[in-house]
């Protein structure tokens, strides 16, 4: 089974790896960010149905909580109009469900072979000589240089940018994300909490990560934020609407703000 | 409503236990383990093993003399997650003795110089990055490398640095130091060996490979001998890094090649050892194993001793090699250097483990640490 996660996903990441930084001019940062980018435009046909299930079933949220309210001592019944509404509106409640499994190996690869191909100590680099074996040409690329800017892609961030980028960016792609449209107090709560705790989790992770690692979590997050708004602006709101949708209440300040100017003038 | 925020700190709670728990159990940013290292000197082996410690032991007996550092013990990982405490960093480097002194270089950068007698340190050295290669001993000076891409000349009784050579990439070979010629070759990760002059670090020539070069070359006469990650064992005139032959194997080359009687052997990550004639680089023979041979050769009375990652010690008859005179079987893989004396053939392995052979037949003498009788 290792052989066969090893021969079908992490080498064929490897060598895509090694050819972009003999393509990119030896820059394993550039790497990891084109390579990141290719990796989820590849496995958009995946994401895209399910982030559009989500987002469908956000909006569905006032009508979904009606039905669970008016039967909710009903449970056979709740479920039955649910499904009902599911299949009037087109949408199936599991369908987010398997795009996102089938693309979770890509994923996986993808970020086991960052670490592989990071490889700065000797038993790394050891275990990355039997990936590598038999391609000449890659072999001279080995080791890669890992030096960008401050960093060394195979150590933590020593100045601790990147965990705050990867907190920061985890934040907005949940807050993109969780619905804006008022839940139940039960589940905006839990939203709420989501909303904070996971990306202080990613960030404190990304303390002691390489940062390779946290380079792609940041480019990772950057693009599901832009295919989230791309998403969104599909029904024919304007980018402002969208922003104004995922924070009302930056935009109600914003907008008291202006009101406030033009008052003045 | 005090449903909702018990809710809510449950789950905060939670995630703040996972993350905890992820990272007690991460182990940081330290590198997860080593190979050990080891020399034998004045009766004593000293190993640097797995816990990033030095062990000196008797080398007859396996009796432990001292251990560096002294702290014993386990950190207090988070929710019973605990590792081994790692005080000084892990050591893939083998010590090297003299002067009353082991010299044993850390992945945390130091090179410590520690009391022969009492395990007691004497004076650290720091470099700017990790350090992989095992400091050479010659005369009153301390040759080192480390990944900040310097070799160290140092005074041996001080630690005091005599001169410095900037050589561009990652030093992971221990330098050769030739007291004959007057020079000392480097071996470096960004694929080039370099000459310079001993008393002061001057270069005098390099030589550029197509390969990363992690292991120290080997000296006979004038001709200089190293393997490179490219898979190829180079032989350059030592004078003037001219080449004379190269030999293509099937995998990456991370050993010192072995000289005896006009053959030069050398194992090959393709599992192989071969033997090739010095003098055109011809392949003799090879054997193969079923694991990766890295740097563990050792040759003495007419025998070549191999270690591979397959868990297995083979003992071959070079006039005759394709039936091993005997086998050891090791607990883990090898991946360290052997040691061979004239009274034992020591081995380690991943686990730890230190074994002391009878170089004549493979029979056991003694296993460090020794098993705990039930």
């Amino acid at each position: 089974m290792g052989q066969l996660w090893n021969a079908f996903f992490i080498q064929p990441m490897i060598y895509a790896s090694l050819w972009l930084y003999q393509l990119l001019g030896h820059n394993f940062a550039l790497v990891i960010t084109v390579l990141t980018v290719i990796v989820r435009l590849l496995t958009l046909p995946l994401t895209l149905p399910a982030q559009k299930s989500a987002k469908k079933q956000q909006e569905l949220q006032p009508k979904i909580q009606e039905i669970q309210k008016k039967y909710a001592k009903d449970k056979e019944r709740q479920s039955q109009e649910l499904m009902k509404l599911y299949k009037e509106e087109g949408i199936n409640p599991m369908g987010g469900c398997l795009p996102l499994l089938i693309q979770l190996p890509i994923i996986m690869a993808f970020y086991q072979s960052i670490a592989k191909v990071l490889a700065d100590t000797p038993l790394t680099l050891l275990s990355l000589a039997d990936f590598v074996a038999g391609t000449p040409s890659l072999i001279s690329l080995i080791p890669l240089s890992s030096k960008f800017f401050w960093l060394n892609l195979a150590r933590p961030d020593q100045l601790y940018v990147l965990p705050i980028l990867v907190t920061v960016t985890s934040w907005f792609q949940q807050k993109m994300m969780t619905p804006s449209t008022p839940t139940d107090p039960q589940t905006a709560s839990m939203n709420q909490t989501m909303q904070i705790t996971m990306p202080l989790m990613f960030g404190f992770l990304t303390m002691q990560w390489p940062s390779g690692l946290a380079i792609y979590f940041v480019v990772t997050n950057i693009v599901s934020i832009i295919i989230q708004f791309i998403i969104d602006m599909q029904g024919g709101k304007s980018f402002r609407e969208v922003f104004q949708t995922v924070f009302p209440q930056v935009a109600s300040t914003t907008g008291t703000q202006a009101r406030r100017r033009k008052g003045k003038k | 409503m005090v449903e909702i925020v018990k809710r809510k700190w449950g789950l905060l709670l939670t995630v703040v236990v996972a993350v905890l728990f992820m990272s007690s159990c991460s182990g940081g940013t330290q590198p997860a383990a080593s190979w050990p290292g080891m020399t034998v000197s004045e009766g004593m082996l000293y190993v640097a093993l797995t816990d990033g410690k030095v062990h000196a032991l008797d080398a007859d007996t396996g009796n432990q003399k001292w251990v560096f550092p002294a702290e014993t013990g386990k950190s207090s990982g988070f929710l019973g997650c605990s590792a081994p405490r790692v005080t000084e960093g892990p050591i893939y480097a083998a010590p090297a003795v003299g002067n009353t002194l082991v010299y044993v270089g850390s992945y945390n950068g130091n090179l410590y110089a520690i009391n022969t007698v009492a395990g007691v340190q004497q004076w650290p050295f720091t470099t700017r990055d990790r350090i992989v290669a095992a400091p050479v001993v010659a005369g009153d000076t301390v040759y080192l490398a480390s990944s900040d891409h310097y070799v160290y000349a140092l005074d041996a009784a001080t630690g005091e640095k005599r001169w410095d050579f900037q050589a561009g990439d990652w030093v992971w070979a221990s330098p050769l130091v030739d007291q004959e010629s007057k020079a000392v070759y480097v071996a470096t990760m960004g694929h080039k060996v370099y000459r310079l002059r001993l008393s002061n670090g001057t270069q005098e020539w390099e030589f550029t490979a197509q390969g990363a070069i992690a292991a120290t070359p080997a000296l006979a006469g004038d001709l200089l001998m190293f393997g490179s990650f490219d898979g190829k064992v180079y032989a350059v005139e030592a004078s003037t890094g001219a080449p004379r032959w190269a030999f293509q194997t099937g995998g990456w080359v991370w050993g010192t090649p072995v000289i005896a009687d006009g053959v030069v052997y050398i194992g090959s990550q393709d599992h192989n050892v071969y033997a090739l004639d010095i003098e055109k680089g011809m392949e003799l023979w090879h054997f193969p194993t079923s694991g990766v041979v890295r740097d563990t050769l050792a040759y003495g009375q007419g025998r070549l001793y191999v270690g591979s990652e397959d868990k297995t010690v083979y003992v071959l008859d070079p006039q005759n090699p394709d039936e091993p005179l005997w086998t050891f079987p090791t607990e883990e893989r090898i991946l360290s250097p052997l040691i061979l004396t004239e009274k034992a053939l020591y081995v380690a392995d991943m686990s730890g483990k230190i074994y002391a052979l009878d170089p004549a037949d493979g029979t056991e003498k003694w296993r460090y640490p020794q098993e705990q009788k039930k």
